[in-house]
């Protein structure tokens, strides 16, 4: 992605970074590093940023100039080899789902509006590596790309009232994990016994922009034995770097 | 310590809020006027700016143990301590074994009260402010008891006083930047947006401000973008939401405004109801 963004004021304290307006991985990756990149030689001026699909957005100290951090940025951005200086080896986490009984509420109303076998719609699941598009929504939800057409399914007309925390579902073209119990509206098709979100962590969100997933299928005997690990803190999720 | 006798509507601890954290889904959260939060910790003196209780609607009544001294800024109450009338935006001493009665708001939407030396509430992510998903209590309980810092305060004098102008609770004009789709809205559309006499409508929360009034117009939705307090929305049905302290970090609605930080604390206290006016200004 050689294409500049365009940098704009945001408010009083705002800057919006904006790449072209698409849901688009190779401008994800673009911008995720560019905002990383910044946020890391900034972070004096900086007091907290926000990447989505295309932008992103500074929320600078009230002491600093937003005229002058702007031509900071753009002077940054024009530096040679930039992107080349700030490609790092993406992580792949393995999270594992349990697709049964009592967490997968709605894998079977897919099945058969799908006409396809339960196992058919977890294979399908479990096969891509997943980017993490950005974290936004509610603390630690990750936007993720890459969900197979044949097993999009539509939103819920109603929402649930409360979806448990760790249960995976399926929205329209995106799939996703509800890291805090919630009221939810995605058809729930399993659940992950991790912590996503913990105000604990110094990093709270397990997942970041630029990061991937993939899905592995537990049973429930191991969903319980992980379950336990994660409380006493003896589990340790299974890391790849993305070749 | 204070004891909570009557939780009041909606009665919050909140700071300045979670900063740090917004890249990782956490929405800033913090008092709704930020002005009357940190004139509350000025006119007490404090060198570092400290957590106070945020209400709306109806106070809360609460029972404090030991003397101390408060103060009440923001929108006014009906405000009593040990049956006597109090007066606003000047620090008031508390005798010990003393009632405070915070009964319904006469003008404005968030009260504030601060304590000398804070209060010492539970800090997650680095602020006391109060959120459903970060923290136990979303908001205070009959029966919750809230500790203060002790202080010495034999030697205190408060010379600080401040007489609140509170018109612009009733006539708000908010400065706005056009938002980052501003230009995606047709020019006699902008004009429209503009121009109207807008009023708060009262299914406004911590999360979002709806403004009543609102001229047909129209945008399309986007792809989900980075949104912060005083994000004016326009919604495909036509409403226009004006996102608060508690606002999600992204959200997928077009942004045709973003208000000053001076306009939000001032539309978080414009009066509700169609009797009131709120109006935008580009700067």
């Amino acid at each position: 992605m050689k294409k500049k963004p365009i940098i704009s004021r945001f408010g009083d304290h705002g800057i919006l970074i904006s790449y072209p307006r698409k849901i688009d991985q190779r401008i994800n990756i673009a911008l995720t590093q560019y905002s990383h990149y910044l946020a890391d030689v900034f972070s004096e001026i900086i007091e907290g940023f926000t990447i989505a699909y295309h932008e992103s957005a500074f929320y600078l100290n009230p002491d600093v100039s937003v005229d002058k951090a702007m031509e900071m940025f753009v002077e940054k951005f024009n530096q040679a080899n930039l992107l080349e200086k700030i490609q790092e080896n993406a992580t792949v986490y393995t999270i594992p789902v349990c697709y049964e009984a009592p967490f997968a509420l709605d894998i079977e109303e897919i099945a058969t509006t799908k006409k396809k076998k339960v196992s058919k719609i977890i294979q399908i699941h479990t096969k891509p590596i997943y980017p993490v598009y950005f974290i936004g929504f509610s603390p630690g939800f990750p936007y993720l790309g890459g969900l197979s057409k044949r097993i999009s399914f539509p939103i819920k007309a109603s929402p649930r009232s409360k979806v448990a925390s760790g249960s995976v579902g399926i929205a329209g073209t995106q799939t996703g994990i509800y890291p805090n119990e919630s009221p939810g509206g995605w058809n729930i098709i399993g659940r992950s016994p991790l912590r996503f979100f913990d105000v604990k962590e110094e990093n709270p969100s397990l997942l970041k922009a630029g990061d991937y997933i993939r899905f592995e299928s537990i049973d429930y005997a191991q969903y319980k034995k992980i379950e336990d690990q994660v409380k006493s803190g003896t589990y340790s999720i299974q890391k790849n770097l993305l070749k | 310590m204070i004891e909570v006798l009557n939780s009041g509507t909606h009665t919050t601890i909140q700071d300045g809020g979670r900063l740090k954290f917004r890249e990782q889904g956490v929405p800033v959260g913090g008092a709704m006027d930020f002005h009357a939060f940190v004139l509350a910790n000025h006119l007490l003196q404090h060198d570092k700016i400290a957590p106070v209780i945020e209400f709306t609607i109806n106070g809360p009544t609460l029972y404090f143990y030991a003397q101390t001294f408060i103060v009440l800024t923001g929108a006014e109450f009906h405000c009593k301590l040990n049956g006597k009338v109090i007066s606003h935006s000047s620090p008031i001493y508390v005798p010990a074994e003393s009632k405070l009665e915070i009964g319904r708001v006469k003008k404005g939407n968030y009260g504030y009260l601060g304590i000398l030396g804070g209060f010492s509430t539970e800090k997650v992510l680095g602020s006391g402010s109060f959120h459903p998903t970060l923290l136990p209590n979303a908001r205070l309980k009959k029966g919750m008891q809230l500790v203060y810092i002790k202080t010495h305060f034999n030697d205190v004098n408060f010379y600080a006083r401040v007489i609140p102008i509170h018109d612009k609770f009733s006539r708000t004009k908010l400065d706005v930047y056009p938002g980052p789709e501003f230009n995606t809205l047709s020019e006699s559309d902008q004009q429209k947006l503009l121009s109207q006499k807008y009023f708060v409508n009262s299914s406004s929360n911590r999360m979002a401000i709806q403004l009543g009034n609102v001229p047909k117009i129209s945008t399309p939705e986007i792809i989900t973008a980075p949104v912060q307090p005083g994000t004016v929305q326009l919604t495909p049905s036509g409403q226009l939401l004006v996102l608060m302290r508690d606002a999600q970090t992204t959200g997928g609605y077009g942004r045709i405004l973003q208000l000053t930080d001076y306009a939000i604390n001032s539309l978080a206290q414009c009066e509700i109801g169609e009797g009131y006016e709120a109006t935008f200004r580009l700067i």
